[in-house]
């Protein structure tokens, strides 16, 4: 359990901006929109940090904001959508499969330091061409037609190599994932 | 389910056109477990999103030192303001008025009303600022103000909804439609008041509700739990109602118990925005008795009505009416 102490605000911050700014991403699509849902998170923080005199499960926190905040944004999406005249029927549903995994995640499992032991064992058994293109894209943040040109092969490699490291992901956390989260 | 489980990946890769993907999703409506692998890629997708990358610590300060200056500009801007009123009253000796208009500019947004329509065969649902959960039925219109003010929480309805209202005893929850207000404290209930339909009706199911003309407000009648009220021509009658399966079409599920033809159809028309017109005699006297889905369509629910006792049915596209011969 993290706790949270005020003048931790500015390491906090630091630590965790880039980070959640990417989960939130993955749901809501528009950068711009997980900027501003961040931003908000850790205005909340900051407005309640003073107020706050007991040490707080900091991570909770963040993703229960981050999560809820995104809910909503992606309801509201679906219903301005779902009033308009001329529906983007693709987008709407996109939308909804969106906010049903997000709904379905449990955010109160997202604790790094188990995640990342978990991820690397997976990555350790993958075979190496494979590992290294993962970590240039996932830990490096290097675009797929970087890793192309650094390494020197096609596009569709890099792409089939990360299908295979995902692949492996899945099954790795698979047991992991039932605690992530809950479906009936 | 390997097929599908393909599409998915591919979904993810990015490789999958909007056809295909549209075709993927449909499929993810109906099929559980199908729809629980794609949470599983999808939850796997997040969370090597939370992998540290090497350039987080510096985007991470870049943006810590924007917020800080964005502090800093709150601050300034109170100050500023502070400044400026006493520059007003020192100007208003003097006589400048426009000082003080400049001022009243910070005043809080204005109340805005928002309004929502539901177009033929959807359905909506949304939160209002104070708590309260609205379900919005096929071709209906809800106005309601972004911010509660005053001594009431007003709404308007044309159409049909299902109210799940928040509770406030200091401020009264009030549904207005065209010819009668419902004023209710924090309560669950269902309104019917379509603009073409001859009839109101308001069906409680918890809480308690008091129904009036508008302006007669001490003559209105007050529901209990499990009562109907139905207005019809200026009249008021309270009656028991039957089932609460016909409050399903907020699942977006119809269900018509011993209905007779003439008042489906009627519902038929409100949900679908399309005319409909009986010509078959046989079928007149029927009462049905179902659940369709809202999504399957006008056509679909038509050809299930036809197994009770065959009919045919006519389209004319261009008029928008369906003939039952």
């Amino acid at each position: 359990m993290n706790t949270f102490h005020p003048h931790d605000y500015e390491r906090v911050y630091i630590n965790y901006f880039a980070k959640l700014k990417r989960f939130a991403k993955e749901y809501v699509i528009s950068e711009a929109e997980a900027e501003n849902i961040v931003h908000d998170v850790f205005l909340e923080l900051w407005e309640k940090k003073e107020a706050l005199n007991f040490p707080i499960n900091l991570v909770a926190f963040l993703f229960t904001a981050i999560k809820n905040r995104s809910m909503d944004y992606l309801k509201h999406e679906m219903l301005v959508r779902q009033t308009s005249k001329y529906l983007k029927e693709e987008q709407n549903m996109i939308l909804q499969m969106k906010f049903e995994s997000l709904e379905a995640f449990d955010q109160n499992i997202a604790d790094e330091n188990a995640l990342e032991a978990l991820i690397q064992k997976a990555i350790d058994t993958l075979p190496e061409k494979c590992k290294e293109i993962f970590v240039m894209s996932k830990i490096e943040g290097k675009k797929h037609k970087e890793i192309a040109l650094e390494l020197n092969i096609s596009i569709n490699t890099i792409e089939s190599q990360m299908g295979l490291a995902y692949k492996k992901l899945r099954v790795e956390l698979k047991d992991y994932l039932p605690l992530l989260f809950f479906l009936s | 389910m390997n097929k599908e489980i393909q599409q998915i990946e591919k979904y993810f890769l990015g490789h999958l056109d909007q056809e295909a993907s549209i075709q993927l999703f449909k499929k993810l409506e109906t099929d559980a477990s199908l729809k629980k692998e794609f949470i599983c890629f999808q939850s796997t997708y997040a969370l090597t999103q939370l992998l540290p990358r090497t350039d987080d610590k510096e985007m991470g300060e870049k943006s810590y030192l924007n917020f800080k200056q964005k502090q800093k500009g709150r601050h300034r801007k109170r100050l500023w303001i502070q400044i400026i009123r006493n520059a007003a009253i020192a100007a208003l000796l003097i006589g400048a008025t426009w000082y003080i208009s400049k001022l009243n500019q910070e005043v809080d947004q204005s109340n805005a009303m928002n309004t929502l329509f539901v177009p033929a065969g959807q359905r909506a649902q949304l939160m209002l600022n104070d708590g309260t959960e609205v379900w919005l039925n096929a071709q209906s219109t809800l106005s309601y103000p972004a911010h509660f003010s005053g001594k009431e929480r007003k709404v308007s309805l044309v159409g049909e909804a299902y109210f799940n209202v928040a509770k406030d005893d200091s401020k009264p929850f009030v549904v207005s439609s065209k010819d009668i207000d419902m004023k209710v404290l924090g309560t669950k209930f269902n309104v019917f008041a379509y603009e073409n339909s001859k009839f109101i009706e308001t069906h409680l199911l918890e809480g308690s509700i008091k129904v009036y003309k508008k302006g007669y407000e001490k003559d209105g009648r007050i529901l209990k739990p499990n009562d109907l009220l139905h207005y019809e021509n200026g009249n008021m009658l309270v009656k028991k109602a039957n089932s609460n399966e016909y409050l399903l079409w907020k699942e977006g599920i119809y269900c018509f118990e011993k209905e007779p033809l003439e008042s489906l159809i009627e519902r038929l028309e409100l949900y679908y925005d399309v005319k409909i017109v009986v010509e078959n005699k046989s079928i007149r006297k029927l009462q049905y008795t179902g659940k369709f889905r809202q999504r399957d369509g006008i056509y679909e629910i038509l050809r299930i009505m036809q197994k009770v006792q065959k009919f045919e049915i006519v389209r004319d596209e261009i008029e928008n009416t369906i003939t039952l011969k």
